[in-house]
């Protein structure tokens, strides 16, 4: 049995007019924080969706906690804990009546961390999802997911629509997470700071293909600055009137 | 996956799906106007013709709410399977079949319970004796039509009702048992008696009915609910409500204005009642079928 959480080998997945993910292979290891970066069409959400079966792909070998994608079922599915960029929660349901569903679904639901959030992140919990602002959208489904307590969460730009002090305080349930239960947490962001502050692992994303898989402790500059080179953002302010 | 693990995730699900949805009043308000009615029609024992229309109204439009669950489900992408509710869906622990079950069985009850709502109407309005002979108004109550008519004296028209006062009306018979009368009401009669001008207005619905089921299938199929053509054709079928409902009120007020009594009224109508309602029924759990399908044929084949 595959040790690793995440194990992705060789996946490529093509469109009609372009290739979004090209022969990447990475893994994540258990207990691993994982920040991914890039810019608008990189292939990160892309990337995220194939990892929650949501998308097929062309080539290539995925497995989610030891069992090929293709194969797994929802006793797996319990353990995987998904955030979306774009809220997903019913908009009819109440979070309240959501938080129901879950406790009946995901067996190591904790009804302690959900009626803390539920306070902390002052979300009304009997409101249609469809009448609350984006960013309580946001936080009912961070803190539903975090209740579930799942083995591996997977979380696709999570701070869109949150303030800085939400943002921190989201920040925080997730390292405190990956700290007492060892969760996998693989996440995706355009804020840099971000990264910074809990990923012990970045990986950089460009045109599909990963041209960055490292510890953050083993850079050599910061997230930003490594984002920069490896981006070649300034390269265009180099070159001189009449080059190519 | 052992049968009782899938129990264990198909009635939380149903349980969901009916509580937050089907018998919502913010969601389904069309459930909530008929229980009011209803509970209404037993508490005064009557409805005016306008009351009986706007229900047949409301009937007919149900669908549209329940229609409006997934509408989410038609803010696709360039995949398919992205499609948000199915998305949603997918990232639960749970099975397509699971999700489609859950859905087909409280659309199940749903339909049940309007049902009941309907045939207790139905037969409230018809066991009610005729009144306006004799211009006396009662507090009896519909429902318990049979047992007051058991206890009519033989020799004379009175009988003593529960709360012990008496009411004075002109004998009828015994009344049917509830099972003929929704035997004969609500399921055959219908097809048996139905006239020319309710039979026109039938295969007006049922053209609608597939017309939209074509649409809903041409929707999920090729994802066109965005674009403007997609959106008139989606106006379409409520224009073709609204106008049936206003044609159905005018027959009402034009052919039975010279009848005093809501019960004939509605024994009149009670052919295109009954088939609206089987109709209604028959679209509620068609287009519950479609949908679920949809939803679960991009939630399995993604993999």
């Amino acid at each position: 049995m595959n040790a690793n959480i995440i194990d992705v080998k060789n996946l490529t997945k093509r469109y009609i007019n372009f290739v979004a993910l090209n022969n990447i292979s990475f893994d994540i290891g258990r207990g691993e924080l994982v920040g991914l970066i890039g810019s608008n069409g990189a292939g990160k959400s892309t990337l995220l969706h194939i990892l929650m079966g949501f998308i097929s792909f062309n080539e290539g070998n995925v497995s989610i906690l030891g069992q090929p994608l293709e194969d797994l079922d929802y006793r797996t599915k319990e353990n995987i804990g998904f955030v979306p960029e774009e809220p997903s929660l019913l908009p009819w349901a109440t979070t309240i009546d959501t938080a129901a569903l879950y406790k009946s679904l995901y067996p190591e639901w904790d009804e302690e961390t959900f009626q803390r959030l539920i306070v902390q992140w002052e979300i009304v919990e009997d409101k249609r999802t469809r009448n609350m602002s984006k960013g309580q959208k946001r936080l009912a489904e961070i803190a539903l997911c975090l209740s579930c307590q799942p083995e591996l969460l997977i979380l696709d730009e999570p701070f869109v629509g949150l303030d800085a002090v939400m943002r921190f305080d989201v920040l925080d349930e997730m390292k405190r997470l990956n700290a007492e239960r060892e969760t996998t947490i693989f996440y995706s962001t355009h804020i840099l700071s971000d990264i910074e502050k809990i990923a012990k692992r970045l990986i950089i994303i460009r045109e599909g293909e990963i041209c960055l898989d490292k510890q953050i402790s083993e850079l050599d500059s910061t997230v930003e600055q490594t984002f920069i080179e490896h981006y070649g953002l300034y390269e265009e302010e180099t070159i001189k009137p009449g080059e190519e | 996956m052992a049968e009782g693990e899938n129990i264990k995730r198909f009635i939380p699900l149903s349980w969901f799906f009916i509580k937050t949805y089907y018998f919502n009043p913010v969601n389904n308000p069309v459930f909530v106007v008929l229980a009011v009615f209803i509970v209404v029609f037993l508490l005064d024992g009557s409805l005016d013709k306008y009351n009986m229309a706007f229900i047949i109204y409301l009937s007919i439009i149900s669908h549209y709410f329940i229609g409006s669950m997934f509408k989410g489900s038609e803010e696709s992408i360039e995949e398919t399977s992205r499609i948000p509710i199915a998305r949603y869906f997918h990232s639960l622990p749970l099975s397509g079949k699971q999700v489609y079950h859950s859905y087909l069985i409280s659309s199940a009850i749903y339909v049940i319970f309007v049902y009941i709502i309907f045939t207790g109407m139905l037969i409230g309005l018809l066991e009610v004796p005729d009144y306006s002979e004799f211009n006396v108004y009662s507090g009896i109550q519909p429902l318990k039509g049979t047992e007051l008519y058991k206890s009519v004296d033989s020799d004379d028209d009175t009988v003593t009702t529960m709360e012990g006062y008496v009411q004075v009306y002109p004998r009828r018979g015994p009344a049917k048992h509830i099972s003929e009368v929704l035997k004969k009401s609500l399921i055959f009669d219908p097809f048996l008696k139905i006239n020319k001008g309710h039979l026109w207005i039938s295969l007006y619905f049922i053209l609608t009915f597939l017309y939209i089921s074509i649409l809903h299938i041409f929707n999920r199929i090729f994802q066109k609910g965005k674009t403007f053509f997609g959106k008139i054709m989606h106006k379409i079928p409520l224009f073709i409500y609204l106008l049936i409902a206003l044609l159905f009120l005018a027959e009402i007020m034009l052919t039975q204005s010279e009848i005093s009594t809501y019960r004939n009224i509605v024994i009149r109508n009670l052919n295109l009642i009954s088939l609206l309602f089987i109709l209604t029924v028959a679209w509620t759990i068609l287009s519950s079928i479609i949908m679920s399908r949809a939803i679960v044929k991009r939630m399995e084949g993604v993999s």
